[in-house]
Formats: C-alpha cells, structure tokens, sequence
C-alpha cells in the first residue's frame, strides 16, 4: 500500500503544476517530473510487489514467579526470492519492563529467502499480566512510499505471586469431602490422630494393638483412629485496601502473597479450593484441585490491584460463596479489615453454618504523621478496626498478621473454635 | 553520515542564495541562518522535527522563490540546477530521516555491549549504509530520468498558453501520477499505531 508521505508528495507535485500553469512558467511545472519519477523508481525497485513475511515472537517462560528473566523470541523470515532493504520490527513493551539483552526496535535489511532470529531479555518485572506485543514487521522501500506490514497479536506474561511454604492452620468445618485429606472428620477411619479403642477382631493390623490398654483389661484392645478427609473452601481476598499510599501498596502484596501461600497450600493438601478477589477489579474461580488449578488462582492473583469496590464486599462474598460452596464448608477471608461493613456478611455465612477464618494483615502505622488531624483520622481508623476485629472474633476465627511475622507462624498459631456447651 | 548531518552548511546557502534578494525583499541571510540554525540543531540534537521543519522549509524558499522570481520578472534560473536543488531537498530530507532512525536505534540501546545489542547495532549499520544508497540511487535515477524527459519534451514544441491543451495536459500529468503511485499497489489501510 502506499502511505500518507506518498500522498504529500502527490499533493506537492499537484501544486507544482496548478502553479506552472497559473504563472505559465514551464520550469515550475517541470518540477512535476522528479517527483514522478520517484515514484516511479520506487515502485520498479525500491520495493516488490508481493512481500510475504512470515514473523512470530514466544515468551519464555509465558508465566513466572518474578524470580527468573523472560527472554522473548522473534523470527521474522523472507519468503520471497527479492531481497528487503528496509525492515523495521518494533516489539511493543510495556513501559514497566525495561530490556537487559537485544532490543525491541530492530532496523534490519533481509535477504532472499532469508531469516533472522532476535532475542530480547529482561529481569522478570514485578507482579501482574503485561501484554508483550504487537508485534510489527513493516517493509518499506527507501523513500517510504510504500509500505507492507505484518503484525502478531499480543501474548501476555503473567508474572504471579510466589506462593510460600507455609505449615497449615487448624481448619475444622463441618462439611467434608469423601476423599482422604488432612482434615479430622470426627469420625472412624484411615488417619494419623487417636480416635478410640475397641476389642480386638479376627484380621485387624497387629501393630494397631493397644499393649498398655489390653494388660490393663486382660484382653486385646486395638487403637482406633480418626479419619481425616479433604473439604471445599473458598479464599476470599479483600482487594478494596485504601491506606496510606505508601504503606497500601505492602499491605496489599501482603494479602496477596498471603492468598498465594494459603490457596496452594491448600490444593497440596488436597482439598478444593476456589477464589474470589473482591475490590474494584472482581475476579472468581471456581473450587477445583490439582496443580493445574493451582495456575489458575495464581494466574487471577497476578491480575490483582487495589482498587475501592462498588459492589458491597458482604453482598459478594455471601452471594459467591453461596453459589459455589457447599453448606458447611470452610471460607478463608484475607483483609486488612479497614471496611467494616464486612461484619455483615461474615456473620450471615457464620449464621449458615460456615467455617469461617478471617486472616488480617495489620497496617504499619505511618513513620511520621503530617498533621494532627491526619494523626487523629489514623487512630479512628484502627478504632474503628479494632471493634471489627472484636466483634469477629465471636463468631469466627481470626488471625492477625503484623508485617515482618512468617506466615507460617500466625497460622500455627490459629485453633479451632471450641463449641462450648452452656447449662 | 556525517555529509547527511552536516548538509545544511552547504545546501541552505547554495538554495536560497541563488534566489534574487529582491524576491526575498533582502532577507536571505537571516532565512539561511534561521534554517541552518533549525537543521543544525535538529541534526545535533537528533530532533526530528526541527530537522523536517528546515527541510520543508527549505523546500517552500525554494517554491516561493521561483514564484516570486516570476512575479517580479527577475530571470530565470537554470532549469537543470532547479531540478538538482529540488531533488537534493528531497534527498537530503529523506537521508536525514533515516540517519535520526539510526540515532534513535543506537541511543536506546544506551551504550550497552551485551551480545544482542551488538547485532541490533551491526543490523542497524548496515541497514542505513543500505537505506541511503538506495535513497542515493532513486534520487540520481529520478534526477536523470527527469532531465532526459525535459530534453525530449524540449524536442516537442507545444504552448501551454492554449486552456484547452493546458486542461488536458494537467488531466494526463495528475492520472499518470496516480497510476505511478497507486501501480501494483493496494491503497492505504491504516498503519497500527503502537499504544
């Protein structure tokens, strides 16, 4: 095709001529002559016909944990036998991502039937999806009158939140998958934990035999243990964080990287888990197991960002949870707690008989406060989250996370809540 | 490259020196140092603007130059060093374009010397060796076909005073110029515009 420069000169050699003609003056009109023969030439050789580029670019790795560098792979082949002088392939980079190797705009001349392979790497940026591309091979010829473009859409790297080794917290709901797990499922079975005892039967597991038990009662008395299966649950992450801009910003990744650990945890245990991101950017998915499920939450907690929610984070995680898990099972909530209308909803699901764990990352109080109103704006805030914590504590479990503390730690330190029977 | 870079020095004095000073009402010296000065500075500083700026500036001195010249009925120039001064704007403006593409290149690769960088450069040098001996070749071979046109059209005694055979002749130049430009070529889809 041919481009707006060739249209300008069209119009330059117009005028040209509307003048020569206006001053009958033959010279200026001649100047006509030039141009079209410029034209003329660079349509014969400045660029063939029929250009057929064959390009193509491959991320690898197309998704990361941040902890590598992304090389990015472009061919770009001739396939025609007319040689191409002027090659530009511009591979469109996100501004985050700055290159190390190679470059992203290649000015390049190709043979007949030739190909040229380019690599460009960079430091893995940090968390999120970052589309890499276009990717754009244009062939000109060297006037830049005509002009033949190739283009590969974007792919995206995703660069997700490394999950952590994290030691499990006592989870106990009530609803429980027919799968062996880790979780005690208060009843007979294949597990790790004392049950029992019971008289000893005709084909039971020698080593199972209670010697202390069986001297005491003069006859053979067998352990019994407690069968431990896997459960659903549910790991909602409070995205709608609005703090501090400098501190919002670790107390997000926080919960973010706190979703990552928990939610993979979980998966290795066995269990299904799903995922609901609720701010301003909403995200879902369903519980499943497996590795490659593992992906898929991690792939939706790249895409993560703070944001203020419009839909009610009570309404979402009560109408979601609902929806996609089953009565009695466990939901997983992580959030700073500055929103206190979250009390509604968790008391509804407490109310339909969830078990519910709300894990809190706390907010580092500012360095220095820059008026006394904003001091005073501050310690009504962690008021008004203290009350929520308080009052989430009588119907849930809740754990508080201080920046710096293992995450392992805090949940270690989490119990079960003991139903305690009034008289 | 360094002739591209430096062309203004020679080009703008040569151009709007040989225009009558009565056409340029005496300011030719202030407009040859404010468009070396634009050029220079766009060249210098890799500024694409300024550089194209100067070029099309210069490319109206010239128009404006010889309108004026037969306005004032102050002789004509040569026609062949017309052709010469108006093709090697063209030259130049298009030489200079693809250096600053150079410039560009080398300059977002920041002194880096990792392997890659190194080949984009090597391409890089190579392609502008390639570009303005291509933009070298299509100008001297418009230039030549040019004034041979103008000789046979000297062999061929027609008045462009006639309306009639005025009107047709601009028909047959603008169709022949589209079929040039639009020849074994589809038109123009728009050109991706990178976010």
């Amino acid at each position: 095709m041919f481009t707006r420069k060739a249209s300008l000169y069209f119009v330059l050699a117009a005028l040209f001529l509307i003048l020569g003609l206006l001053f009958q003056d033959w010279q200026l009109a001649s100047m006509v002559l030039p141009i079209a023969s410029l034209f003329f030439l660079s349509n014969i050789w400045g660029l063939p016909e029929k250009v057929e580029l064959a390009i193509s670019h491959q991320i690898v790795p197309s998704d990361s944990f941040g902890d590598e560098d992304i090389c990015v792979n472009i061919r770009v082949s001739n396939r025609n036998s007319d040689p191409l002088g002027n090659v530009e392939i511009d591979e469109h980079l996100p501004s985050e991502i700055k290159v190390e190797s190679g470059a992203s705009r290649v000015l390049t001349q190709l043979g007949p039937r030739d190909n040229i392979e380019l690599a460009l790497t960079f430091h893995s940026p940090i968390r999120g999806h970052y589309r890499v591309g276009p990717l754009v091979a244009r062939v000109q010829d060297p006037l830049g009158f005509y002009l033949a473009e190739n283009i590969v859409e974007p792919e995206i790297l995703s660069i997700m939140p490394k999950p952590e080794r994290i030691r499990g917290a006592e989870l106990r709901p009530r609803h429980l998958g027919p799968w062996p797990g880790t979780i005690p499922a208060r009843t007979l079975g294949p597990g790790t934990e004392f049950y029992s005892l019971r008289d000893y039967v005709s084909g039971d597991d020698p080593k199972r035999i209670n010697w202390k038990s069986s001297a005491r009662h003069g006859r053979l008395i067998v352990n019994e243990m407690e069968a431990e299966r896997v459960t659903d649950v549910m790991i909602v992450l409070d995205t709608d964080v609005s703090y501090y801009e400098t501190a919002e910003a670790e107390l997000f990744e926080r919960g973010v990287r706190a979703a990552a650990s928990m939610a993979s945890f979980l998966l290795r245990q066995g269990n299904r888990v799903g995922m609901i991101l609720q701010g301003e950017k909403r995200g879902v998915v369903s519980p499943a197991f497996g590795k490659r499920h593992e992906r898929n939450i991690l792939f939706l907690l790249a895409g993560a960002k703070p944001g203020r929610a419009s839909l009610s984070t009570s309404y979402v995680i009560t109408l979601l949870t609902r929806l996609m898990l089953p009565a009695k099972a466990q939901i997983v909530i992580i959030s700073p707690l500055l929103d206190a209308t979250i009390l509604g909803g968790v008391r509804e699901l407490a109310g339909a008989g969830y078990s519910i764990l709300v894990l809190s990352p706390s907010p580092n109080a500012p360095a220095i406060f820059e008026s006394e109103i904003e001091e005073i704006a501050y310690r009504m805030l962690m008021l008004e989250r203290s009350n929520t914590l308080l009052a989430l504590e009588k119907i849930c479990t809740v754990a508080q996370w201080s920046a710096g503390v293992p995450l392992s730690t805090v949940l270690a330190g989490v119990r079960r809540q003991r139903l305690v029977i009034r008289v | 490259m360094l002739v591209v870079r430096l062309h203004y020095l020679v080009l703008v004095p040569w151009i709007v020196l040989a225009i009558p000073s009565q056409v340029l009402l005496g300011l030719g010296i202030l407009l040859v140092l404010v468009i070396m000065s634009v050029g220079l500075y766009g060249m210098l500083t890799k500024k694409q603007m300024s550089v194209t700026l100067a070029s099309v500036a210069l490319l109206l001195v010239l128009l404006a130059g010889k309108v004026g010249s037969d306005l004032a009925r102050a002789p004509a120039p040569d026609t062949a060093v017309l052709l010469v001064q108006f093709v090697s704007v063209i030259f130049f403006m298009e030489a200079s374009r693809v250096v600053l593409s150079f410039d560009r290149e080398s300059s977002e690769l920041g002194g880096r010397t990792d392997e890659g960088a190194r080949a984009v450069i090597e391409r890089s040098e190579k392609w502008v060796r390639g570009q303005l001996v291509g933009q070298a070749r299509l100008s001297i071979g418009a230039l030549g076909l040019s004034l041979v046109l103008l000789v046979l059209g000297g062999f061929t005694s027609v008045s462009i005073n006639q309306l009639a055979f005025s009107a047709i002749l601009v028909l047959i130049v603008v169709g022949a110029l589209l079929f040039l430009i639009t020849q074994r070529r589809e038109p123009e889809t728009r050109s991706v515009m990178l976010p």
